[in-house]
């Protein structure tokens, strides 16, 4: 396997277009790669010219492209992004991993908005916090990710899971307002607390709180749920990810809603 | 000095799937996959072949719960399919507390929760974990926790042999010391009461609508009457079938088998090992008994 280490020469002060990295083969060579065409103030760039590139075989499971010193103007990462493993050693803009559909995408820092936005498959590590639309509808478009797991390890903001209809959204701290809105199905695990306008329109759908919330407006309580299923989840996301989501034996409470739309969307907050 | 007989143990291929159920404890487990594995001894009228291969730890299944690994074998994908979803949901889902796991990965799948969902009557619930599929289906206890598919493999059926002996006792004895040992191996389940038979079969019969009938040749009771494989002092024969998922699968547990019979010190009266087989003409898979002890 090999990997390519991209490392940005200048400091970027305005908007980057990076969508065109996903289209790096990892069979051509360093003058073909510094060839893709990138979007910088509006202009068409080469990729070498604003990057260092270097290439070292490794002995991994996957082929690896590593990019380094990237900021908040560096958008549309890994857009598309279909195989292998993209790993950022900073902070990223907005659409990292939009339209991804295998691979896996790894952030060291913050991103910006629209993290995995349409994503169908593959997998997205954000070491940091992330702002709005994580896992959302690309603007113009009706239905969020469709697929694979996105995990964050800090908090993010607003509309997390917007008309989210299947995969898994993992939050190791909290979320703001306005998170799994219009809900079709899926999984989202937020680990602190969610601000205003929980799951308003919310179908169907999982979403599992350790902190009791003002969501009795629009979800009606159930009974407590005894399942094998809390067990198999935890025990995937131990071994797949490393992840803890809850206590091993923990009880949670069920409510459904949003009852406003007749939703069957499943609320399970830890008892 | 027991001998073995210089024959072949004729196996043929089939279509086989693992499954994993989980329970409470294995007390649960245990009762669904052999509730599961009930009435599934032979392909001739079952349907299928299928049991327990093994008992797994709460790290083996994937919703960290006691549970078993489960082989079935059929004949046809279709059947199996068959099979597998119809005791599935009668003796898995009707069982407290139990859920079900494919236990193997490949390219043919066979709806398991993707069809057992329906009885979710709309309330079913899909979750999708890393590329895999679970249905959870409310039921009176909870929820029944259901994998979308299992998936078919290769498997061989049919591995045998036969113990002859001078009475009931010794050859019931040293079958079920060979099982015991056999039943500690994977890949391979004996799916017959206790892992053996004793109504071995030969195929066809004097009536027309018979698929199978007795193995004349090895009834202590006919000899005089038909052309006879044993001698006078064999008073009993036991045939102990092994179903696979390869030929090595089924090698090893034969001389597994035959090898703890043959070193037993407590065994008298045991007069030979000899194997089933139709001239080579009903499967491929020919098991010499001589070259597997060799």
């Amino acid at each position: 396997m090999k990997r390519i280490t991209i490392k940005l020469k200048t400091e970027i002060d305005s908007e980057l277009d990076l969508r065109n990295i996903s289209k790096i083969n990892f069979e051509n060579n360093l003058t073909q790669i510094s060839k893709i065409k990138l979007l910088y103030k509006n202009q068409e760039i080469n990729l070498g010219e604003i990057f260092d590139l270097k290439l070292k075989k490794i002995n991994e499971r996957m082929n690896e492209l590593l990019v380094l010193n990237l900021n908040e103007y560096c958008n549309y990462l890994g857009w598309k992004w279909r195989q292998d493993f993209l790993k950022i050693n900073s902070n990223v803009g907005s659409f990292l991993g939009a339209r991804m559909s295998g691979g896996e995408i790894q952030v060291k820092g913050s991103v910006e908005n629209f993290a995995g936005s349409q994503m169908t498959n593959g997998k997205i590590l954000i070491k940091s916090n992330s702002l709005d639309f994580v896992g959302s509808p690309l603007p113009g478009n009706k239905v969020g990710m469709s697929g694979g797991t996105i995990i964050i390890n800090g908090s993010t903001r607003d509309y997390l899971g917007l008309n989210m209809k299947k995969g898994l959204i993992f939050v190791s701290g909290s979320a703001r307002n306005s998170c799994c809105n219009n809900m079709i199905a899926g999984t989202v695990i937020i680990k602190r607390g969610i601000g205003k306008y929980f799951g308003i329109g919310m179908k169907r759908g999982t979403v599992f709180l350790n902190k009791k919330t003002s969501v009795e407006n629009f979800f009606k309580e159930s009974n407590e749920l005894h399942t094998s299923f809390f067990k198999l989840l935890y025990n995937l996301l131990l071994k797949n990810h490393g992840l803890r989501a809850f206590k091993k034996n923990q009880r949670f409470r069920r409510f459904f809603g949003d009852k406003n739309v007749n939703g069957f969307g499943e609320l399970l907050v830890t008892k | 000095m027991i001998k073995v007989e210089d024959t072949f143990a004729e196996a043929f291929p089939m279509k086989a799937s693992r499954l994993i159920i989980t329970a409470i404890n294995m007390k649960w487990a245990k009762k669904a996959a052999e509730s599961f594995c009930g009435f599934a001894t032979s392909v001739i009228a079952c349907g299928c072949e299928a049991g327990i291969e093994n008992d797994l730890l709460t790290s083996q299944t994937p919703d960290g719960r006691p549970g078993v690994s489960v082989l079935v074998f059929a004949i046809s994908s279709k059947e199996l399919e068959k099979q597998i979803l119809n005791r599935a949901g009668q003796c898995i889902m009707t069982a407290p507390t139990s859920a079900i796991f494919s236990g193997n990965k490949g390219e043919d799948k066979i709806p398991l929760g993707n069809a057992l969902r329906y009885f979710g009557d709309g309330f079913q619930i899909s979750k999708n974990i890393d590329n895999r599929r679970f249905w959870r289906i409310p039921v009176m206890d909870g929820e029944f926790i259901c994998e979308d598919f299992a998936y078919k493999m290769k498997g061989i059926g049919g591995g045998n042999f036969l113990i002859l002996g001078e009475n009931t006792e010794c050859v019931l004895r040293a079958a079920e010391i060979a099982v015991k040992k056999m039943n500690k191996l994977k890949n391979i389940i004996l799916p017959f009461p206790g892992g053996v038979v004793r109504s071995g079969s030969k195929v066809g019969s004097k009536y027309k609508n018979l698929i199978a009938s007795t193995n004349f040749e090895y009834c202590p009771s006919l000899r005089g009457v038909v052309k006879s494989k044993i001698d006078k002092n064999t008073k009993c024969v036991l045939e102990i079938v092994i179903d696979g998922i390869n030929e090595e699968d089924i090698s090893s547990a034969m001389r597994h088998g035959i090898l703890e019979i043959m070193n037993s010190q407590v065994l008298k009266g045991v007069s030979k090992i000899s194997a089933g087989n139709y001239g080579g003409k009903l499967g491929p898979y020919l098991f010499k008994l001589k070259s597997l002890i060799a």
